[in-house]
């Protein structure tokens, strides 16, 4: 077993993912950060970069065009938006962990079902909560009429403004999947808590805040980690959901980078413009995931 | 951690909570039994007027989903498998090895996650077309998802490895081992809650992945079960009572895995090393 | 062990295979149920006179077809693929990608309208082969009409636009119109202009050849917003789909609705014989009536490794037997003239009735312009619609568009 002696066995375990990840993910990054000082169409050959094929264009005029482009800050602040409150989410999955961590048979079931939004597809998501946020028929209006607090000829209109209220019932519907996401972290998290620790706290008279606040939370770190890493990409990436429930619309008003990317890429057929958009979203993810690792660095020492 | 015993207000407040969480889903399954002239009338919050399941059976063969099943199967499970294996490995040299280069390779496995992946759709299908040569096939399809979700679930094992004591790790060696050794005797049986959440999401994912089987595979034959979900979406007909059919009888297999993989997540407590 | 090794090896192997090669691969995006069955009995004729070619049909759904094709079509085609006229075509032609099938077209040309030829043909060659099309019009509920005592369909804008006044009165939403995806309001646009200032000038403005802030175009958004001032259009058109709008029409909660033949496979039994059609109505009498009839049409990428049966089933896609048994069973229109048909279903026969009535026809906002230029143009649409104070921001949106991608 010479191939596993220590001092090399590091590399030797990372090799088979390595290559796999650098072909499928890595290099396709890079390809992507080439792409972006291009104007490919995404179907013809793959050209060389603006300014070598033209002179008098700059290589970097997808990013200049990008950022005088009204669209690109519109989208920019949804994401914003995205962020803060699709953040929400951690907290409900932390208490749906943490109240349905009980000693009971019974329990499974439920988590099962706290775990259904997660499984159904986000096309599928997407398309129950356009049903129930639809102006005129959707469950929100037909209870708000029921409940007499809408008059009847009226409409519920949260989804047919020209503003930042839609992206409110679009973050919504994220929200929902995204908790049973944090919660099964959580989940996991928390049974990979050794019980001793409780007992001590609990014959030292903490009460259960202070249990919560002083013993599991610090304890859950590592979960949290992750929860708050992927709840930050969720928000930046934010996608499928947009696509299904408005498009980006009414009028782009709920317009995501990811998405704004995407109708670039595959509706207007500009591949290096779409890339640029794809590379401006990836040093913000790095900047802002970076900023938050140094953070708990700076905690632990 | 040890959980609590619930009392009666506990399972009210369960109930409730529960019954409010899912209420998408219930209306799912509602319309899911309606007639598409009901749906028309706009009648979309009542019970059905005949209970029946016509839109299931409907579903199932206008959509194909006998084939598309076993399809999505043979994508998700190798898959899998491939992830958790070489993920548990990532995380283990991530977390307990000491070498140059750890912190590099962390953040590299972090940054695949970091980018909107649409943007791959086209570099990617040129790399299984026209140099991997695994286009339109099983293979290309799995060895992509391996490839793509590595970046979690590495990052995602390492994080929890972490919170195994080094003590444990160096008792080991000092016994003898060797790392591979000390990783499946040692480690492993300790992560099984980590792996028993990471494959459930891992499952979920690939089960209900659509874009990526669209740009990979172009043969009917080969399509995955959210192709099925496609063909009942039609570019004219919007049949939601159908929709809902097939959603939900996707979404069953993924449901089953999660109930039966969460007593793992708890199964952890018995060998945590709090033991 | 080496038992469980060969079987490893088999089942990586089984894995690697692709799907089973054809002689004849289509790629299709029709997936609604009836067009899939209609076009698979469409390929179980074909079978019969060709019996040596062994066909595969892959089908995706519209949506991600668009997106899916631009993988394949360049690198690893198909025979035969689905596609639009119009310039979406154009797009795929100009890289080179479509093969040009004069010589299927050789001898059948007269089979066919001019108009239909003029969508399927670029720089003088032939290059796609039309199955079906449909119109668009005015669908309207004619109990509602009677109750507020309108007796015929409107034939002029005056007609029309007292029409509107006289359901807004009976509180009534005149049109019902969901433009959560900016197509419908397109086709509101592609009507106004064209009634207003003829095929000619649209068409040139989708070209891109004549400006967005050309009068013209400012006079068709004057008609338009005075039309949406006037509270012709129901509530909350930007939140909901085309479909649910369509329900709004069902219930009778709307009085009319532009769409375009298709909706009529929707219409509930309950209230079939209450639906009728009528034409869009004229605007300038000089102008002839020129109507959007968009024509879906088959292709053979220049990559196809099969083009003598792709011929062979184009050749067959145009006969007029295929075409008539086809569009009867989907409620379409053949593009073969030749083609009889049976008027049975009485919407059919008010759509052909008004595509003879035309002078011209056009593809559809969204098919005949740049991509860019109607992305922007639908999401100026729905800005109009939402909030008709505007015009010059919204043709000033639309203008700067065309101009970077006309530039080129």
């Amino acid at each position: 077993m010479k191939l596993f002696d220590d001092s090399k066995s590091p590399w030797v375990f990372l090799a088979p993912s390595l290559v796999l990840y650098g072909l499928y993910v890595l290099f396709p990054i890079v390809f992507t950060f080439y792409l972006s000082v291009t104007a490919w169409d995404g179907i013809s050959s793959f050209p060389l970069p603006m300014c070598i094929t033209s002179p008098e264009t700059s290589c970097l005029s997808n990013f200049t065009e990008l950022f005088e482009a009204e669209l690109f800050w519109k989208s920019f602040t949804n994401n914003l938006l995205w962020l803060v409150f699709f953040g929400i989410s951690p907290l409900f999955g932390l208490f749906l962990a943490l109240f349905f961590h009980v000693k009971s048979n019974f329990a499974s079931p439920l988590k099962t079902l706290l775990f259904m939004p997660m499984v159904f597809s986000l096309i599928v998501v997407g398309m129950i909560w356009s049903w129930f946020l639809q102006p005129g028929f959707g469950l929100v209006d037909t209870v708000l009429h029921l409940l007499k607090l809408l008059p009847p000829d009226q409409e519920f209109g949260l989804m047919t403004e020209l503003g930042l209220a839609p992206n409110a019932g679009v973050i919504l519907a994220a929200i929902w999947p995204h908790s049973a996401y944090c919660m099964i972290l959580y989940l996991a998290g928390l049974s990979n808590l050794p019980k001793n620790v409780f007992e001590a706290a609990l014959i030292d008279g903490a009460n259960r805040w202070q249990l919560l606040w002083h013993v599991i939370l610090p304890m859950l770190k590592p979960a949290t980690i992750i929860v708050v890493i992927v709840t930050m990409i969720g928000a930046l990436r934010a996608f499928d959901i947009v696509a299904i429930m408005t498009n980006g619309g009414p009028a782009n008003s709920t317009n995501t980078l990811a998405l704004y990317m995407y109708q670039e890429t595959f509706v207007n057929f500009r591949y290096g413009y779409g890339a640029s958009i794809a590379v401006v979203l990836f040093m913000i993810s790095v900047g802002l995931i970076l900023a938050y690792l140094r953070q708990i660095k700076k905690g632990e020492t | 951690m040890e959980p609590r015993r619930p009392s009666w207000l506990f399972w009210l407040l369960a109930l409730v909570l529960v019954l409010v969480w899912i209420s998408p889903i219930l209306a799912t399954l509602l319309t899911s039994l309606k007639t598409l002239e009901e749906l028309n009338q706009g009648l979309y919050w009542t019970f059905p007027k005949h209970w029946n399941l016509d839109n299931y059976i409907e579903a199932f063969v206008n959509g194909g989903f006998s084939h598309y099943f076993i399809n999505s199967f043979i994508y998700t499970i190798p898959s899998l498998f491939g992830i958790i294996a070489l993920s548990s490995l990532n995380g283990f040299v991530l977390s307990k090895l000491k070498f140059k280069g750890r912190e590099k390779i962390t953040l590299l496995f972090l940054a695949g996650m970091l980018l909107p992946f649409q943007i791959l759709l086209i570099p990617v299908f040129y790399l299984s077309s026209n140099i991997l040569g695994t286009y339109d096939s099983y293979l290309g399809v799995i060895l992509f998802h391996i490839a793509f979700q590595l970046g979690f679930a590495s990052f995602f094992m390492r994080n929890f490895m972490k919170s195994i004591p080094d003590s444990i790790i160096e008792a080991a060696r000092m016994d003898g081992c060797s790392n591979l050794k000390i990783f499946y005797s040692v480690v492993l049986p300790l992560m099984k809650p980590a792996i028993a959440a990471l494959s459930t999401l891992l499952f979920t994912w690939i089960w209900n992945d659509y874009l990526w089987a669209l740009i990979l595979i172009q043969s009917d034959e080969l399509k995955p079960v959210t192709t099925a979900l496609e063909n009942l979406k039609g570019q004219w007909v919007s049949s939601y009572n159908l929709q809902s059919a097939g959603a939900i009888i996707a979404a069953i297999p993924p449901v089953l895995i999660f109930a039966f993989l969460q007593r793992h997540f708890v199964k952890g407590l018995t060998m945590g090393s709090g033991k | 062990m080496s038992t469980f090794k060969a079987k490893t090896w088999a089942f990586i192997l089984f894995l690697s295979s692709t799907a089973h090669a054809g002689d004849l691969i289509i790629n299709s995006m029709h997936s609604d149920p009836d067009v899939k069955k209609a076009f698979a009995q469409l390929l179980e004729d074909f079978k019969k006179e060709n019996a040596d070619i062994k066909v595969v049909l892959n089908t995706t759904s519209h949506e991600a077809y668009k997106v899916q094709i631009r993988t394949w079509l360049p690198n690893k085609a198909p025979d035969v693929a689905t596609w639009f006229a119009g310039n979406r075509a154009r797009y795929f032609i100009d890289k080179g990608l479509v093969e040009p099938i004069d010589d299927v077209w050789t001898g059948i040309d007269k089979q066919f309208s001019d108009s239909i030829k003029d969508v399927v043909t670029f720089n003088g060659k032939k290059y796609l082969m039309p199955l079906s099309y449909y119109n668009w019009g005015f669908y309207y509920r004619k109990d509602i009409f009677e109750k507020i005592g309108v007796k015929t369909p409107p034939k002029t804008w005056a007609e029309f636009t007292t029409i509107v006044e006289k359901l807004n009165k009976a509180s009534i939403s005149p049109i019902a119109i969901g433009i959560k995806d900016g197509w419908p309001a397109a086709a509101w646009f592609d009507y106004l202009n064209m009634r207003i200032h003829g095929y000619k000038f649209h068409m040139a403005l989708m070209a891109g050849t004549e400006s967005y802030l050309d009068p013209k175009v400012k006079k068709t958004f004057e008609v338009w917003q005075t039309l949406i001032k006037s509270n012709a259009f129901n509530k909350s058109a930007a939140a909901i789909s085309w479909q649910e709008a369509s329900a709004l029409l069902w219930q009778g909660k709307a009085g009319m609705y532009l769409m375009g033949n298709f909706i009529t496979t929707q219409i509930p039994k309950n209230i079939e014989d209450q639906i009728g059609f009528f034409p869009f109505p004229t605007l300038n009498p000089e102008i002839p009536n020129a109507e959007v009839a968009p024509v879906d049409v088959y292709f053979i990428p220049a990559k196809a490794a099969h083009k003598a049966e792709a011929k062979k089933f184009l050749a067959f896609l145009a006969k007029p037997e295929t075409q008539q048994k086809f569009n009867q069973s989907v409620k379409l229109m053949p593009t073969n003239s030749t083609s009889i048909t049976d008027a049975g279903d009485r919407f059919l026969k008010a759509g052909i009735e008004t595509l003879r009535n035309a002078k011209n026809v056009s593809q559809f906002f969204d098919r005949d312009a740049d991509p860019e230029v109607a992305k922007a143009g639908m999401d100026s649409f729905v800005e109009l619609m939402a909030r008709p104070d505007d015009i010059n921001t919204i043709a000033k949106k639309i203008e700067a568009v065309r101009l970077r991608v006309y530039k080129k």
